[in-house]
C-alpha cells in the first residue's frame, strides 16, 4: 500500500517538474494519434456522406461492415499491419515497421470505422432541407455537401473526439508496429506497459494519470458537443 | 425566353402513378397558383421543376431547346429556386443566409456585400442582418428565405405553401413581398390550399387533380382575374377591364360580364336503361333542342356538357365539353367542366331532362344573385329547391374543384358551403318537370302536343 502512495507522489513530482523523458513520451502519443485522426477524417466524412445520401448497391453491407469494424481489437490490427510491413511482408520495402508512420497507419485503421459510423449517423440525421436549400440556391454538389457537414458540425466533432479517444488509449497496435523505441515510438501506453514490467510504477502512474485526464477532457467536450448538437 | 416542361411522369415509391402531366408551361412573369389535395404531389412536382427530385420522365424546353430532365438538371438548379414550406435557415447570420447563393459563385466579397445589403433593405430585414437566422420567428424566416432567393434573380421561383402556419401580420408581410417579386417580373409558382390566394396573387390557376385512381394531372389552366385591392392599381399584364361607361370602377372579376348556359347532358340515365337523355326524342325532336330553344334568348353563350354521342351534340354548333374528371361523377363535375370551358363571369346550369325551361330563368336567378349578394343562386319552386337549375359565379371554381377533388359529389353539401340565394319560381312549378321514366316521357309528350310547351298548367 505504501508503495502505491510513494509511487503516486513520485509520479506527481515527475509531472510537475516537467521531466523531459516523460513529456517526450506524451508528445509522441498525441502527435501520432492526432495525425491518424486528422488523416482519416476527410475520407471518412466523405464516405459517411455518401452512405447517408446516396443509394447504391452494397450500401447496407458497407454500413454493417463498418459497424462490425468498430469492435476490431487493436492487437489484431497490430498483428496484421506488422505482417504487412515486416521485411518479408508485401509492403516490407517501404521500411515502415518500427516507425511513427507505421503507428499512424495502424491507428488510422483503428479509427476510420469509428469515424465513419458516428459521422454517418450524424449526417443521416441531417435535415434533408439543408441539402435541398443549398442546391436550389445554386451550390455545386460538393459545396452543398460542405454546407450540410457544417450544419451537423457538432456531430462530426463528436466523431473526431471519439476517434481520438480510441487511438490515444490503444496499446496493441502501437506496441507491435512501433516497437516501443525510446524517444521515437514509445508512447504513453507502451511506456506504461514497459515501466510496469520493470517495476518502475511511478512513471507508469504519471502516464496513466495523463491518459485519464485526457479521457476526462475528451468526454466532457463530447457531451458538450452532443448537447449542442441536440439543441439545434 | 420561355420555360416549358413536357411529359412529366412520376410514380410513388410503392409504384402507383402519382402524376402524369403532358404539358406544363410557365409564361414569362406569370404567377401560377397550383392547388390540389394533400398527397396529390404538389411538392414533388415543384421539386422536379427545381431539379431536386428525379422524375421517371420529363423533358424541358429552355429558350427553345428541348432536352431531358437529367441533362437540364444543373441548369434547373441554377435558375430555379425552390422554397420549402418551412424554410431551412443555415446556422449563420441573416446576412450570411442571404449571401449563401452568391458566395458559392466566387463573386468578389464587396460585390456580394453590396447586393445582400440592397436585398435586405428591399425586404425590410436590414435591422436583423446580424442575428442568427434560426432565432427568428417563422414569418421572419419566410421573408429571409424570399430575400435569399430574390438576391439570385432566379428565372423561376417555386413557393411551397408560403402562407401556411402564419399569423395575420406575418402573412400580410409575406403576401406583400410575393407581390413585389411579381412586380420584378419573376415567374412564380405558388402551391396553396387557400381558396382565395389566386385572387390575392395569381394570374393563372392550375389544379393538380385526381382524375382516376392514383393518377393526377393538370387540368386545363384557366385565367383567373386578379382582384384590385383598394389603393393598389392593377399591374401590367392583366387583361384590362372594358370601360363599363358609367364612370364606376369595376373590379376585374366583372371583366367578362356575360352568362353562359351549361346544359348538363353528361349523366348516365340509370333509371332509363342508360339512354342518352338529352337525345331522347319527344314528339320527333331530341329533348336538348327544346332546351336550347328556350335558353337561346336568355343567355350570351351556350355550352353542352356531354360524355357520349359527342358528334350528335356538336351538330347544334355549340361547344361540347366532356367531364374534366372521373367516371360519371354527377352534375357538380358537369358544372365544373362548363365553368372551365367558358370565360363568363356567371354560368347558368340546366339539366338536359327538363324540356320546359322557364322563360325568365336566367333573369330571375341573376336578380336573386345580385339582390342577396350571393355566390350562387338556385331555383326554388313551391315545394323544393331545384339544385341543378342554378347560377354560379366564376369565383366558385376553385372551391368546386377542391370539393370534387376531396371526393365530394353531393350538390347540396357543396351548396351549403356557399352563400346561396333562392330564386322564387313558385308560380311555375311545372316547368321543372323532368323525365326519369318512360311514363314521364309519355306525359310530357302529351303536354307538348297540346301546344302548351312553355307554360304547362
Amino acid at each position: 500500500m505504501s508503495q502505491l502512495l510513494d509511487s503516486t507522489r513520485e509520479a506527481f513530482t515527475l509531472l510537475v517538474t516537467g521531466d523531459p523523458a516523460l513529456w517526450t513520451i506524451i508528445s509522441i502519443s498525441f502527435s501520432v494519434s492526432l495525425r491518424a485522426v486528422l488523416i482519416s477524417a476527410p475520407p471518412a466524412f466523405l464516405l459517411a456522406f455518401l452512405l447517408a445520401n446516396t443509394r447504391f448497391r452494397g450500401r447496407r453491407v458497407l454500413i454493417s461492415t463498418f459497424n462490425t469494424l468498430l469492435a476490431l481489437p487493436a492487437v489484431v490490427v497490430g498483428l496484421t499491419v506488422y505482417m504487412l510491413l515486416s521485411r518479408n511482408g508485401p509492403l516490407g520495402d517501404l521500411r515502415l515497421l518500427f516507425t511513427q508512420t507505421g503507428m499512424v497507419i495502424g491507428q488510422i485503421i483503428l479509427c476510420f470505422p469509428l469515424l465513419v459510423a458516428i459521422s454517418h449517423s450524424a449526417l443521416q440525421a441531417a435535415d434533408r432541407r439543408a441539402w435541398e436549400t443549398a442546391v436550389t440556391l445554386g451550390a455545386r454538389p460538393w459545396q452543398a455537401m460542405l454546407t450540410v457537414m457544417y450544419e451537423v458540425r457538432y456531430g462530426l466533432l463528436a466523431a473526431l473526439i471519439a476517434a481520438f479517444g480510441r487511438v490515444i488509449a490503444e496499446v496493441g497496435a502501437s506496441m507491435m508496429i512501433g516497437g516501443n523505441i525510446l524517444d521515437y515510438t514509445r508512447n504513453i501506453t507502451t511506456a506504461i506497459a514497459l515501466e510496469t514490467s520493470k517495476g518502475a510504477f511511478a512513471q507508469g502512474i504519471a502516464l496513466g494519470f495523463i491518459l485519464l485526464l485526457a479521457a476526462l477532457l475528451l468526454n466532457i467536450s463530447l457531451s458538450v458537443m452532443q448537447g449542442k448538437g441536440a439543441m439545434r | 425566353m420561355g420555360l416549358a416542361f413536357h411529359r412529366i411522369r412520376k410514380h410513388t415509391t410503392r409504384g402507383d402513378k402519382l402524376f402524369d402531366i403532358d404539358e406544363f408551361d410557365i409564361p414569362e412573369g406569370a404567377c401560377i397558383i397550383l392547388s390540389g389535395q394533400n398527397g396529390a404531389g404538389k411538392t414533388t412536382l415543384l421539386k422536379i421543376l427545381a431539379g431536386l427530385e428525379a422524375p421517371d420522365n420529363a423533358e424541358i424546353t429552355f429558350d427553345g431547346q428541348r432536352r431531358t430532365w437529367k441533362a437540364a438538371r444543373t441548369r434547373l438548379r441554377r435558375e430555379v429556386v425552390y422554397l420549402h414550406q418551412q424554410p431551412y435557415m443555415f446556422d449563420h447570420s441573416v446576412a450570411d443566409n442571404v449571401a449563401y447563393g452568391l458566395s458559392r459563385q466566387a463573386l468578389p466579397k464587396t460585390h456580394i456585400k453590396e447586393r445582400v445589403a440592397r436585398a435586405l433593405a428591399w425586404s425590410g430585414l436590414s435591422h436583423l442582418a446580424q442575428r442568427n437566422a434560426r432565432e427568428l420567428s417563422g414569418g421572419e424566416q419566410q421573408r429571409v428565405a424570399l430575400t435569399r432567393a430574390r438576391v439570385l434573380s432566379p428565372r423561376l421561383l417555386l413557393l411551397d405553401e408560403p402562407l401556411a402556419n402564419m399569423d395575420i401580420s406575418a402573412r400580410e408581410q409575406t403576401i406583400q413581398l410575393i407581390r413585389r417579386l411579381k412586380e420584378d417580373g419573376t415567374s412564380t409558382i405558388i402551391t396553396s390550399h387557400e381558396p382565395h390566394i389566386s385572387r390575392l396573387l395569381g394570374d393563372q390557376h392550375r389544379h393538380l387533380c385526381k382524375t382516376g385512381p392514383c393518377r393526377y394531372t393538370i387540368i386545363k389552366p384557366f385565367l383567373f382575374q386578379r382582384s384590385v385591392e383598394q389603393g393598389v392599381p392593377p399591374s401590367g399584364q392583366t387583361t384590362e377591364a372594358p370601360d363599363p361607361g358609367n364612370g364606376t370602377v369595376m373590379t376585374p372579376q366583372d371583366n367578362d360580364n356575360t352568362v353562359t348556359a351549361v346544359i348538363l347532358a353528361g349523366g348516365m340515365a340509370r333509371r332509363m336503361d342508360g339512354v342518352d337523355k338529352g337525345l331522347i326524342q319527344l314528339n320527333g325532336r331530341p329533348m336538348i333542342e327544346y332546351i336550347i330553344e328556350a335558353l337561346k334568348p336568355q343567355v350570351d353563350h351556350i355550352v353542352i356538357n356531354a360524355n357520349r354521342n359527342l358528334e350528335q351534340y356538336r351538330r347544334y354548333g355549340y361547344p361540347v365539353v366532356k367531364d374534366i374528371m372521373g367516371d360519371y361523377f354527377g352534375p357538380l363535375v358537369g358544372m365544373a367542366s362548363g365553368l372551365q370551358a367558358c370565360s363568363s363571369e356567371r354560368i347558368l346550369t340546366v339539366p338536359c331532362d327538363s324540356p320546359f325551361v322557364p322563360p325568365r330563368l336566367a333573369e330571375k336567378l341573376h336578380a336573386a344573385l345580385l339582390e342577396q349578394d350571393a355566390e350562387l343562386s338556385v331555383a326554388n319552386d313551391s315545394e323544393r329547391m331545384q339544385p341543378v337549375f342554378a347560377m354560379l359565379r366564376r369565383q366558385l371554381l376553385p372551391s368546386l374543384l377542391a370539393y370534387l377533388d376531396a371526393g365530394g359529389r353531393k350538390i347540396d353539401t357543396w351548396y351549403a358551403e356557399h352563400k346561396t340565394a333562392l330564386a322564387d319560381f313558385s308560380d311555375s312549378p311545372d316547368t321543372f318537370i323532368n323525365i326519369n321514366t318512360p311514363e314521364d316521357k309519355t306525359f310530357v309528350e302529351g303536354i307538348i302536343s297540346a301546344g302548351n310547351r312553355t307554360q304547362p298548367t
